[in-house]
């Protein structure tokens, strides 16, 4: 474990800039931590929560997957995604909308689910787990909010807390956190913490604004599993950043790899 | 200009099976050869080949871009994309289809143009513009097709030009091929090409990947040169090796450009 600390540091080290990182076992892993309790910008991570958040008020009944929405004009929203380029009256249910949100990480449908939720809902869900720094404060690309200081926040050990919950079936509940699972599985967007991987071994959502590079998601194989979340804030270079968090969820791998062998 | 053949040599010999890049100068750049003539699986990329083509059916008039189409209850086409986890009788357009198969390479929505343009007609345009070796003979995921032998092709150099046309409007012309440029700069998949770039890298692209094969092609500007390129792998041994080697070839490129740029502007 000592070699595992010394390569992620040097890792940490080379991207310059503010680097934590929390890994948290499942089954057969361990744990880590480094810088693990710094709050940061979360960029697009926070969509994890709100798709928690939204799960557990379908499991409640107050909301159907299976409720349609058109989003138009100004409910559409720029930055990743690809509503925002599809026509007009494109009619999307709320199952379509929590996929499109992690899985491209779609803004419409993030500001959409999290019009549908409620943002103290899902801040309270948060408090319920006893996390104290992840925080949803704005929409996405609300730049009046930006302006007023608010933003949303993610904290490494909070992520990683979270995303071993929903892998062992403890976040919304045993079937439900299956769905969320599912829909983090079919991301299109794994070249940071998959980038070293073997395919089909990860379920992850990756965040990006400004110099915030983040990646968390849970790992299983037929040996172990585990959650990791890497956040990364004001490094050098945005590539090497991501081949950086590539190296280090590598690293992690290989020495879960080693620890369920021996 | 600084010649880049040696080091793109080096890089593709360190990473093993075939490696071909294409540069074609648009403005201020260069044109680059390494092995461009070479045919190689698809994957992907062959999408650029096919948006080529719909939006040309656009220019004859024969579609519209809000042609409806319907999400079916039953082909769920494999592989990349968002349409395959979408609610059956979900109501798209042809630009719908369009946008999703190229920023998200979404394979359902690709098969479906490749249905309504057919093959035959992709391939014809192609060779029209002058392309021997790019040919689509079947649609993705088409397990059947593939046992008969039937796949699609690219060449580095063909797809290097055919961005290239793109850019100049000389594929499907005038707004019809401001439009296939405007969709592929909302592409999602930038990892490759655009991976190592500086921020002042403005890239339209479609990358592509199967098993032992990874490609990327696109467009590459900044205020202060231009040029279209395609980097095509295959046979390697390790994914994240190609995956790196792309983005390392593809910044070469970049600050070769960047050079004879500064050279060409005094």
């Amino acid at each position: 474990m000592d070699d595992l600390r010394g390569e992620i540091e040097r890792l940490a080290q080379a991207c310059g800039g503010t680097v934590s990182v929390c890994v948290r076992d499942v089954s057969n892993a361990f744990d880590f931590s480094l810088n693990e309790g710094a709050r940061v910008g979360a960029a697009s991570t926070i969509k994890v929560p709100t798709l928690v958040e939204a799960v557990r008020q379908v499991k409640e009944g107050r909301l159907s997957l299976g409720a349609e929405y058109t989003l138009r004009g100004k409910q559409r929203c720029g930055g990743s995604g690809v509503i925002s380029h599809l026509h007009e009256d494109v009619l999307l249910t709320l199952q379509d909308l929590l996929t499109l949100m992690i899985i491209v990480s779609d803004n419409t449908a993030t500001n959409a689910v999290i019009d549908i939720v409620g943002m103290d809902n899902v801040n309270s869900t948060l408090r319920s787990f006893g996390y104290t720094g992840t925080a949803l404060m704005r929409r996405m690309y609300d730049w009046e909010a930006m302006a007023q200081g608010r933003d949303n926040y993610v904290v490494a050990e909070e992520m990683a807390d979270l995303l071993a919950r929903i892998a062992r079936r403890e976040a919304v509940g045993p079937e439900w956190d299956d769905l969320v699972l599912a829909i983090m599985r079919n991301q299109l967007f794994s070249d940071e913490l998959g980038l070293f991987l073997p395919e089909g071994v990860l379920a992850n959502k990756t965040g990006q604004r400004g110099t915030v590079v983040n990646d968390c998601g849970i790992v299983t194989t037929d040996r172990f599993c585990y959650s990791i979340a890497v956040f990364t804030q004001d490094t050098e270079c945005f590539g090497e950043t991501k081949i950086a968090i590539g190296r280090i969820s590598k690293a992690v791998y290989d020495a879960a790899g080693r620890k369920s062998c021996g | 200009m600084r010649d880049i053949g040696p080091e793109v040599d080096r890089m593709a010999k360190e990473l093993g099976g075939t490696v071909s890049v294409a540069v074609r100068d648009i403005k201020n750049a260069f044109n680059f050869d390494y092995h461009e003539s070479e045919r190689v699986w698809s994957a992907s990329t062959i999408k650029i080949p096919i948006l080529v083509e719909a939006v040309r059916r656009l220019g004859e008039g024969t579609v519209s871009l809000d042609t409806p189409f319907s999400l079916d209850d039953e082909d769920r086409t494999p592989g990349s994309g968002v349409l395959r986890y979408m609610h059956g009788g979900m109501p798209l357009t042809y630009k719908d289809l369009m946008v999703l198969m190229v920023i998200t390479s979404d394979n359902l929505a690709t098969n479906m143009l490749i249905d309504y343009l057919t093959p035959a007609r992709i391939t014809a345009t192609m060779r029209r513009f002058g392309y021997t070796r790019t040919e689509v003979q079947r649609k993705l995921y088409d397990y059947e097709g593939m046992e008969r032998g039937l796949d699609n092709w690219i060449a580095a150099g063909e797809i290097a030009d055919l961005c290239r046309r793109v850019y100049l409007k000389q594929a499907a012309g005038g707004e019809w091929d401001e439009l296939a440029l405007e969709i592929m700069g909302w592409q999602l998949d930038k990892e490759r090409l655009r991976l190592l770039l500086p921020d002042a890298a403005q890239v339209a692209n479609k990358p592509g990947e199967r098993e032992m094969t990874m490609h990327d092609g696109g467009i590459v500007s900044t205020g202060g040169f231009c040029y279209s390129i395609c980097v095509t792998t295959h046979g390697w041994q390790c994914r994240s090796d190609a995956f790196m080697t792309i983005a390392r070839l593809s910044r070469l490129v970049y600050d070769a450009a960047d050079e004879s740029a500064r050279c060409a502007n005094g």
